[in-house]
């Protein structure tokens, strides 16, 4: 049972108990497994879309975490490490799977500076009474969105919509500029939004 | 060399008093076993011999693989996990022990269902085999041995 | 100098201000289509948060549980260290105790020889076959399992059959 703990309280409890790993206490690592098992698995599901392969890469990441431990120097919060791990993991795992978004991945070379804010870059889909729509199926209708997207760029607006990552933190944890992050912020969005719109009007 | 035959009397009467201490925690393997026929069977696995005659005529099985197992020590009021694989464990209330054999409260889980609960004197001379669910083509058994 | 494409993104989220935010809003060449796109990147945020959300981890338990005797596996190998120690700490072995040790370890044989051999009386054997005390089965989970207790005189094996549990696929036979 984890007791309330203000946010400097939790960071030297957490630093605490990564010395304590370091140490080679796997009690402690016990203790960061049981603090982040679940929002680890669910950033994984929300990218692979499969309960048994995000459970196997979910432990893959905190083995891969407890191995490397002694390499955390602390310059980042442990929780934006453990998400580097995972992302790098996860990402890996998507490639050899040869999953790919529809869309292109984001090209340094590209110039853009002429794309209109409001164009659209996919045809807009049939929209369907959101009235008849099943909470099921509009799940169902983002999880095919996100699958269009190629891998990076699903890690990012998982991390910025639903994790509420600073830029920082996400170019961080996938080993990019925070440029990088901004400019596949931009082309996720922009897809989803033109898969999405008929949904999301309508609430 | 002069202190050796002390040494040695002092480490036999050590060795008397400790032995039946030393058997009293007695080593229990369990597995959880996927029994199935195939055209080309696999050897039985080696903590199953003892046991392969009545496996393959009870259940009809000509192959046992083990996809999971442990070995331990069971102390009284001791809770602990025993045999586990990917989708299913075994978990252990150890109540006792008396001359019968080891009481006790055994728990199969599949992943977070609890499928099965059984409370069982274990003997030292008798192993214990459940039957589990099918598992595609196959079975799953949970096999409980004092060693 | 960031792209528009930064820029954007930074305007939709609002991180930016002052004299940026200014010449960025001044630059955009529809600011009502521009903003209701914001609206809509908006409402698209709220969508996946509220579908998405925490998905949750079954058997959370089992999960740490797994984990933790992956853990134990991969620190079963000895490290380089620890065996240097062994090594140089062999070195008190020297030939008298090698000898005293060896006098010690014949006297245990012989003394525990001794005693199984008096303790396995073909009397003092358990004479006990594994006893199925009670077993349950969730009814809300498998409604018709049925449980029976067989003892196969074969090599004293005492099985408890079920009978009605859900059928599995394949999937779960993994280690």
């Amino acid at each position: 049972m984890q007791t309330e703990a203000t946010p400097a309280q939790a960071d030297v409890s957490e630093f605490d108990l990564v010395r304590r790993c370091q140490a080679g206490d796997t009690e402690a690592f016990d203790e960061l497994v049981t603090r982040y098992r679940t929002r680890v698995f669910s950033m994984i599901y929300n990218m692979v879309h499969s309960e048994q392969d995000a459970w196997d890469l979910a432990q893959d990441s905190f083995l891969k975490a407890w191995k490397s431990i002694k390499r955390f120097r602390g310059r980042s919060s442990f929780y934006t490490w453990i998400y580097r791990i995972v992302m790098n993991v996860t990402i890996d795992w998507l490639r050899k799977k040869h999953v790919k978004g529809a869309g292109a991945e984001f090209d340094d070379a590209t110039q853009l500076r002429q794309v209109d804010p409001a164009s659209k870059t996919v045809p807009k889909t049939e929209p369907l009474p959101y009235e008849m729509m099943q909470r099921d199926e509009i799940r169902a209708r983002i999880e095919q969105a996100i699958a269009q997207l190629s891998p990076q760029q699903r890690a990012v607006i998982l991390m910025k919509e639903l994790e509420d990552m600073q830029y920082h933190e996400i170019a961080e944890a996938l080993g990019c500029s925070i440029g990088t992050v901004m400019s596949r912020l931009f082309y996720a969005r922009k897809k989803l939004q033109n898969l999405l719109r008929d949904v999301y009007e309508k609430i | 060399m002069g202190r050796s035959p002390a040494y040695v009397i002092a480490v036999v009467a050590l060795i008397i008093s400790a032995t039946p201490a030393l058997q009293a925690a007695q080593t229990v393997w369990s597995g959880l076993v996927i029994a199935e026929n195939v055209a080309q069977p696999q050897p039985i696995p080696p903590e199953l011999t003892r046991i392969e005659g009545s496996l393959k005529a009870f259940f009809g099985y000509n192959q046992f693989q083990v996809i999971g197992q442990s070995q331990k020590k069971l102390k009284t009021g001791q809770e602990d996990w025993l045999a586990t694989s990917k989708f299913f464990g075994l978990y252990v209330d150890a109540r006792g022990e008396s001359e019968a054999g080891y009481v006790l409260n055994l728990k199969l889980y599949k992943e977070k269902e609890l499928l099965l609960e059984t409370d069982a004197k274990l003997s030292k001379r008798s192993p214990l085999v459940i039957k589990g669910p099918q598992v595609g083509g196959g079975q799953l058994l949970l096999v409980l041995i004092v060693q | 100098m960031k792209r528009f494409e930064e820029k954007w993104t930074a305007w939709l989220d609002g991180q930016l201000s002052g004299r940026e935010l200014a010449e960025f809003e001044a630059s955009l060449p529809d600011k009502a289509a521009a903003e209701a796109e914001k609206t809509g990147a908006r409402k698209l945020r709220q969508l996946l948060k509220d579908q998405l959300g925490v998905r949750a981890l079954t058997n959370e338990e089992f999960f740490s549980h797994q984990i933790h005797e992956r853990i134990a596996q991969e620190s079963g190998d000895v490290s380089p260290a620890s065996g240097r120690h062994r090594i140089e700490s062999s070195t008190w072995w020297t030939i008298p105790r090698l000898l005293s040790a060896g006098t010690v370890s014949v006297a245990v044989f012989l003394v525990c020889t001794v005693l199984l051999m008096h303790e396995k009386k073909p009397t003092e054997e358990s004479q006990y076959l594994t006893q199925i005390l009670n077993a349950r089965v969730d009814p809300v989970i498998s409604p018709n399992a049925t449980v029976s207790i067989f003892e196969v005189k074969q090599d004293r094996v005492t099985v408890l059959w079920t009978e009605g549990l859900q059928s599995l696929p394949a999937d779960y036979a993994a280690k």
